[in-house]
């Protein structure tokens, strides 16, 4: 089990922020977290006195404190410019939706946590579907090409429901019970 | 004195089978096995994968071996390392995998129960091609249709596909369900002939519960057949070992059925040849303990197609300087495998993919005909994992769109989009049985327990390159007929997981290893199963067929202990 860092709160925000996404399972946030330390470099900025990770989360805890308007696209202009961050963020939205990066996976528990599945309108495999046979008919949650969705929402046409991502993570005893 | 009746040497789906049937004869069967533990308790049926699926969701890469342990003492080839244990001696890499455990492959394997067509067993007289068997389909088909009983296959009546079925001997259950993905395949493709062959998607007869059937749940679409069905709605082997070790686990027991034993952690290294000829007995080896001998009045090596073949060649002596079996020079010859070529492109609208089964349809109207005198046969696989084979999806799509800056909901909707319009047709080509194409063991490299690594010599014949280039044809009037993009190849070529030919079986001992009943021409105490035994094989998978040989065996070898014929 990986212990809770201290500033996993901070990091489940900025998690939800770069993924769009809310409820996110703490269990499966504090293994992304060492994941992401982990592939990072050991020290950053001018004279390495930071840890990488205290630099990401300071950087964003900057941005949320200037509003939640307009939060994500300032968050991801000013960490995709840096050369260090950028790809910190990458690898933690890799990590949380392929529920690993490289050969770093989350654990056994956390397994139903990667957010590919839900995304994709499928479950994660190893892990039943939701009814006997419903491979054969398309899912709940119907996809739409996204430059038609932004064309037609831009005329103001409804639009079919797009693809959530699954506002509370589905633990692996929720998904076989 | 003798350990037992049969020793079976190998506990996967052949020897799991003929154990099964000559236990409930009342003849006393011993297995052994390399595995180190039955993944079941025998005494009360439990079922014990859960700790297989977990090293799957623990597993960095999921290979088809990436729920099992991969021992030192008797290591598996794993995607991911093929070089550990296989000696690769070219000119092409032999791709394939196998799984040396208790329950052997059929713990990983994707559950593809088709029969072979009539044509197959008459390659040589009837195009010229490859050789014949010693018996033909007629003689195969009634055990074809117990095989679909013993090992749960689910599929439709009214489709033989080119295999005619007996009147009244229908499939054990209803065919599964076709994905939608097939659905959107199987209209598109209405009616479609390239060559002069329909090409017609059909839904695949399986080997998958599509009711309660043994006692094991219908599928749940857990999308997972490859590497482990983790509520056992796929067959495999351990539900015949199970029966064969516990027949009150059995509801079809009869009063006379004699528990089987089982012996795990045993490599089976050598087959020790009396003076008359008859197999005296099996050397089998562990870590760290000496050698022993195990002894039956008749043996039955049910390894697989590689370890067979290099069990026999490790057995020379001064007197069988080929080694056991092996007057004709063919064990380890003829090595097969379905050489698979992937093709892929970018549908126009979502198919909804990775759900359920992980194949569902394909077409195996293009097996069989006249072409078989000049190039190979294929068949042609719809994977439901979009490009899962061909390019690591969906995982490899979402580092894609992350690298190109997309973030929030834009990244969900790419991804969404992206991996659910893909389509994935592979090719599993004819293999024509090359005698330098082969299997010996390594005289340097020995894995951990001492025991010669496989070394292989394998090249794709001109014969298959002809058919892969037909299948190529196909495919991309299929991908016409669907209006898709991006259309494919993936360069090279990929295993299926098919070991084949070894130690083929045929009617003269000059030039074949064993009788149509496995039994082999030099030891008339030893038997081969397992798809070692085939002299050629058409483009479908060869598990049923094992099956159905293994059974054909099983009845011969009651038959000769018991003077009472047909054991199923």
């Amino acid at each position: 089990m990986t212990t809770e860092p201290p500033e996993l709160d901070v990091f489940i925000r900025l998690s939800e922020v770069l993924l769009d996404a809310s409820g996110l399972s703490r269990s499966a946030a504090a293994e992304v977290y060492a994941i992401v330390v982990a592939a990072a470099p050991a020290r950053y900025g001018i004279d390495g006195s930071q840890p990488p990770m205290t630099a990401l989360l300071a950087t964003f805890a900057e941005q949320e404190a200037l509003g939640a308007e307009g939060l994500a696209d300032r968050l991801v202009s000013v960490l995709y410019a840096d050369g260090t961050l950028g790809p910190m963020a990458k690898n933690l939205i890799i990590t949380w939706y392929n529920g690993g990066l490289g050969l770093a996976v989350l654990s056994p528990a956390n397994y139903g946590a990667a957010l590919v599945w839900p995304v994709i309108s499928a479950q994660p495999p190893g892990l039943p579907g939701p009814y006997y046979g419903s491979w054969a008919y398309p899912p709940p949650n119907l996809v739409t090409e996204p430059a038609v969705a932004a064309a037609a929402a831009s005329d103001g046409a409804a639009m079919a429901a797009p693809v959530q991502v699954s506002a509370t993570l589905r633990t692996p005893a929720e998904e076989t019970s | 004195m003798t350990d037992c009746d049969v020793l079976i040497a190998g506990a996967g789906i052949a020897g799991a089978l003929i154990g099964y049937q000559l236990s409930r004869a009342g003849i006393a069967v011993t297995f052994v096995d390399a595995g180190d533990r039955a993944y079941f308790d025998a005494a009360t049926g439990a079922d014990q994968r859960d700790e297989l699926v977990r090293r799957f969701f623990a597993a960095p890469v999921k290979t088809t071996n990436s729920a099992f342990p991969n021992l030192a003492a008797a290591p598996s080839p794993d995607e991911g390392a093929l070089n550990a244990y296989f000696v690769e001696r070219g000119p092409a890499p032999f791709q394939s995998t196998y799984l040396r455990m208790v329950g052997g492959t059929t713990y990983h394997w994707l559950g593809t129960a088709l029969r072979y067509t009539p044509g197959t067993f008459a390659e040589r007289s009837r195009y010229g091609r490859g050789a014949d068997w010693p018996f033909g389909y007629d003689e195969l088909e009634p055990w074809y249709w117990r095989a679909e009983q013993a090992i749960g296959v689910a599929g439709d009546d009214a489709e033989d596909l080119g295999s005619p079925r007996a009147p009244g001997q229908g499939y054990p259950m209803p065919p599964v369900p076709a994905s939608y993905n097939d659905q959107l395949v199987m209209a598109a493709t209405a009616g479609l002939c390239v060559d002069g062959l329909p090409v017609e998607f059909r839904t695949t007869p399986q080997s998958r519960n599509t009711l309660l059937y043994q006692g094991r749940p219908a599928c749940a679409g857990s999308a997972n057949c490859i590497p482990i069905c983790p509520i056992q709605a796929k067959y495999d082997a351990s539900v015949h070992l199970k029966w064969a070790m516990n027949p009150s686990l059995d509801p079809s027991s009869p009063s006379g059925a004699r528990p089987a034993r089982l012996l795990t952690g045993l490599t089976v290294t050598r087959v020790l040849v009396g003076p008359d000829s008859q197999v005296s007995g099996l050397v089998v080896k562990a870590p760290g303990v000496e050698e022993r001998v195990l002894t039956a009045r008749t043996y039955v090596l049910a390894l697989n197609a590689i370890e067979n073949a290099k069990v026999l060649l490790c057995s020379a002596t001064e007197s069988l300087p080929n080694g056991v079996a092996n007057s004709s020079d063919a064990v380890g010859r003829y090595l097969m495998d379905h050489d698979v070529k992937i093709t892929y492109a970018r549908l126009p609208k979502p198919a909804y993919l990775f759900r359920g089964p992980l194949s569902t349809a394909g077409v195996e109207s293009m097996r069989e005909g006249s072409f078989r005198s000049r190039r190979a046969a294929f068949r042609i696989e719809l994977q439901n994992t979009g490009w899962s084979w061909a390019a690591g999806s969906p995982f490899t799509d979402v580092t894609a769109l992350v690298n190109q800056g997309l973030t929030g909901a834009a990244l969900r909707k790419a991804v969404a989009w992206q991996v659910n319009t893909q389509i994935e047709l592979n090719g599993l080509i004819e293999p024509e049985p090359d005698p330098s194409n082969r299997v010996r063991p390594s005289a340097t490299l020995r894995d951990a327990l001492g025991v010669p690594r496989p070394e292989l010599t394998y090249s794709i014949g001109q014969y298959s390159i002809d058919g892969a280039a037909a299948f190529w044809t196909a495919a991309q009037a299929v991908y016409q007929r669907l209006g898709a993009t991006e259309v494919a190849e993936v360069p090279g070529w990929q295993g299926a997981g098919h070991l084949m030919g070894t130690h083929r079986m045929g009617t003269d001992p000059a030039s074949s290893v064993c009788d149509g009943y496995g039994r082999t021409f030099d030891h008339p105490n030893l038997f081969l199963t397992g798809s070692g035994l085939f002299p050629t094989v058409d483009a479908a998978n060869p598990t049923l067929t094992i099956a159905a040989v293994a059974l054909r065996t099983a009845a011969q070898l009651v038959e000769a202990f018991t003077g009472k014929g047909d054991a199923a």
